[in-house]
């Protein structure tokens, strides 16, 4: 058994056993897993909601102290501290995300090399409590919405299917992309009031470099999804989608809450 | 190999993503990571950095973390 694994796998497959179709599994554990996280992102989204209001003023800051690491980093912690920003998580927490999405990974492809034929049942089984323990020559049903799960939006457009076949892959695939897109737009929208401050503080030619590759890394992410995603099979892409999806609406939740300084 | 990290470390930067505006010290992890790399060079640099993350906890108190 493998222990990071089986939690990941018992809950797709537990799921996929409740619903019935291996697509409806990935989106609960997909919802299950963000709502796991709010814990870590709740504080991350509040304080970088603070920091970009303060970014203008760490930037005078920046230029004030420009030789002087030391009393630069006192006096950012100075500000951080009147402005009452405490990032309650940290750094490490956000590699343990990271590290959380690359073991449902593994536990996503173990189920999908099974059911193409690629991988043992034992080795399934071997991470599933008794009760979820699919039996010998089992076959999963892996069509969610009319589309096969373990393929890629590639491998569809290639097999030459109608229109219709490519509905689900593409609304996945540019669904992800746009949803990221807004995702980093709200990340960053005060880009055209703090272009202004800057201007004012600095009348560097670095600043409005600064600001076009800002601009150019709004749609590096879409752009890299559009790219990565086409190659990759349904299931991972509806994971994508909807964590995405779920991401943005903690977004917009946290947006829509009344500043409190 | 030195300068492909500092690379790699910016480019981080410039990715819009939520996760860097929780870090609890100044400067933030990558700032850190990139300074002593410069310092140190790249095998120490790196292992001074990722000591670094590992700090970066919520159980740390965080606050002002320069590289000595």
């Amino acid at each position: 058994m493998n222990i990071l694994i089986a939690p990941f796998i018992n809950a797709l497959i537990g799921l996929y056993h409740l619903f019935g179709n291996f697509g409806w599994a990935v989106i609960a554990v997909t919802v299950i897993i963000r709502l796991l996280l709010i814990p870590l992102v709740l504080p991350t989204l509040k304080s970088s909601k603070k920091m970009m209001l303060l970014q203008p003023k760490i930037k005078k800051i920046q230029e004030e102290f420009k030789n002087d690491k030391k009393a630069l980093a006192a006096a950012q912690m100075e500000l951080y501290k009147k402005e009452g920003i405490n990032p309650l998580s940290g750094c490490l927490p956000q590699i343990a995300q990271i590290a959380v999405l690359i073991i449902f990974f593994s536990a996503f492809n173990m189920v999908v090399n099974y059911s193409m034929g690629k991988g043992s049942l034992d080795a399934v089984n071997k991470n599933l409590i008794p009760a979820f323990q699919l039996k010998q020559d089992y076959k999963m049903n892996l069509t969610f919405l009319g589309s096969d799960l373990t393929k890629s939006p590639s491998q569809i457009y290639k097999s030459g299917v109608n229109v219709i076949g490519l509905l689900l892959p593409l609304i996945l695939l540019i669904g992800s992309a746009v949803l990221q897109f807004f995702s980093s737009k709200l990340m960053m929208p005060a880009t055209k009031t703090d272009q202004l401050v800057v201007e004012k503080v600095t009348k560097d030619k670095e600043d409005d470099m600064m600001a076009m590759m800002r601009t150019q890394s709004l749609y590096m992410m879409p752009a890299m999804t559009l790219f990565i995603g086409w190659g990759f099979n349904l299931g991972i892409l509806l994971y994508w989608f909807m964590n995405s999806l779920v991401m943005l609406l903690q977004q917009l939740a946290v947006e829509k809450k009344p500043m409190v300084k | 190999m030195k300068k492909i990290i500092l690379k790699i470390l910016s480019f981080y930067k410039k990715i819009p993503y939520l996760g860097h505006s929780s870090c609890k010290f100044v400067p933030t992890c990558s700032e850190y990571t990139a300074e002593a790399v410069q310092k140190y060079g790249s095998v120490k640099g790196l292992f001074l950095g990722i000591k670094r993350i590992i700090r970066c906890n919520p159980f740390n108190k965080g606050g002002v973390d320069l590289v000595k």
